[in-house]
């Protein structure tokens, strides 16, 4: 991402942004995207409300350590695009519940989620997209992926509602534990399993990642 | 010195190798051929004791140590390197940092980060892929050529006793099979590890002075001989030889 210059959003005093690149550093409450804007939030945990206006793109990364239930809202018009990829550390037994909604035609979705819990923690990860009847020409992709450490419970529901065929949408959905091919892989070359672990941790949750990849903002311990 | 004794090996309750001896001794290289599906790949990833292959009867002595219930990073931090012929990718971790941690298992001690780099940048040279090439995600969106290249890296810069190749030419183009073979005989040159090649390839074998050639069938070597049962075998396959009965060795 280089030295890209990034401002400060101070979310809880806007209702909307337009162009530009973001490090948001308070809560959200609701806002409007307008044109193209990206969003990094680390650790913002609370209810979002995000209105996507015609032609917007936004693109927004964030990671939570997640110690409540949380409900994410997106709404699209028309022919905006929402690209999103969140991590979700989970501590307790909490939700979280991410609403699409397309409201209009040709948006297109793409959301990349990685769920891990600390220690017996358990998650419930609803994705629900809505996609309106009489609305043509939306994408909606819905890739959710759970690491469990084999003491923990990772619930994912994916749910997409469409009330017309004229759309694009499929959802994958994996929970399980390390592949232990990698894992020999990485033993093979002489590293410990508790090391080639915790590289495969790293894999996991940084593959989806652009801006937050090489900052070293994620406690792999 | 390794040293492989009556072994056999299961995989769930399949018999995949019984009564499997081969020594190969310090500075030796021993090629293992076989038809399709007679264990090759078996006996390489239960030397480095891969979790699903179970050793059932006999035992694996390498450099006088009994390496048969050792974990698999500790099989490896003793200098056992596999190059598998299909490497595992694995996105969102780099090379670099996978070599860093590696080479500080090996040496017990902290490498210096400006060292390493250096080290790895005269590797890429040689080795004839851009310098960036150490950053890139372990064997991630590769060709099969840059996995193995990869993997030639890893080995340059690790420096095993022991070099395992399961068929490390499949897959490879002209140039990039010259230029592995290459590698390989410069490192063998250099440093005389004990080698153990599996291949059904001779062109891949012309790199290489001299070697032992051993035959694989049905989990159980049945012959074994020197560079010229090589020769003989891609001459006449391995039916016409096997069915027909070797001597038992050369």
């Amino acid at each position: 991402m280089g030295l890209r210059k990034m401002n400060k959003l101070i979310l809880g005093e806007k209702k909307e942004v337009n162009q530009g690149t973001y490090e948001v550093t308070n809560l959200i409450d609701s806002l409007t995207i307008k044109e193209d804007v990206k969003l990094y939030a680390f650790n913002q945990v609370s209810n979002e409300y995000f209105n996507l206006d015609k032609k917007s793109n936004l693109y927004y990364e964030k990671i939570d350590y997640l110690d409540k239930d949380i409900e994410l809202n997106f709404i699209l018009d028309n022919n905006s695009t929402l690209d999103m990829r969140y991590l979700i550390v989970n501590q307790g037994d909490n939700k979280v519940t991410l609403n699409i909604k397309c409201l209009g035609n040709n948006n297109h979705i793409n959301l990349s989620i990685r769920v891990i819990n600390k220690e017996a923690s358990k998650i419930n990860l609803e994705i629900n997209g809505h996609i309106l009847a009489n609305t043509y020409d939306n994408v909606l992709i819905e890739d959710a992926k759970g690491l469990t450490n084999g003491q923990d419970v990772i619930k994912i529901c994916p749910n997409i509602y469409a009330d017309t065929s004229e759309v694009e949408a499929n959802h994958l959905v994996t929970v399980g534990s390390y592949n232990p091919e990698e894992l020999f892989y990485l033993m093979s070359k002489g590293i410990n399993k508790e090391e080639a672990q915790k590289l495969l941790l790293k894999s996991f949750v940084k593959s989806i990642f652009n801006y937050y990849k090489d900052r070293e903002v994620i406690n792999f311990e | 010195m390794l040293k492989i004794n009556n072994l056999e090996v299961k995989v769930d309750t399949k018999t995949i190798l019984q009564n499997f001896n081969l020594t190969i001794n310090d500075g030796e290289i021993h090629v293992l051929m076989g038809p399709n599906g007679t264990g090759k790949s078996t006996i390489c990833k239960a030397l480095l004791h891969h979790f699903d292959y179970k050793i059932t009867k006999g035992n694996i002595i390498f450099n006088d140590l009994d390496i048969t219930n050792k974990d698999t990073s500790e099989i490896a931090s003793l200098g056992i390197f596999l190059i598998s012929q299909n490497p595992m990718e694995i996105e969102g971790v780099s090379n670099s940092e996978l070599i860093r941690l590696a080479y500080n298992k090996q040496t017990n001690e902290q490498v210096d980060i400006f060292e390493l780099n250096t080290k790895l940048k005269d590797i890429a040279q040689t080795l004839k892929v851009d310098k960036q090439f150490v950053h890139r995600d372990i064997n991630y969106n590769m060709s099969g050529g840059e996995k193995k290249k990869n993997e030639l890296m890893q080995l340059l810069m690790l420096k095993p006793k022991f070099i395992i190749l399961d068929e490390i030419d499949s897959g490879l183009d002209i140039d990039a099979l010259k230029l592995v073979g290459q590698v390989l005989n410069n490192y063998y040159e250099e440093y005389k590890p004990m080698m153990l090649i599996i291949t059904h390839h001779l062109d891949f074998l012309n790199n290489f002075k001299d070697y032992k050639v051993s035959i694989i069938k049905n989990g159980t070597i049945i012959k074994n001989g020197s560079k010229s049962l090589a020769k003989l075998i891609e001459k006449e396959g391995f039916e016409a030889n096997t069915i027909s009965g070797f001597e038992k060795n050369e």
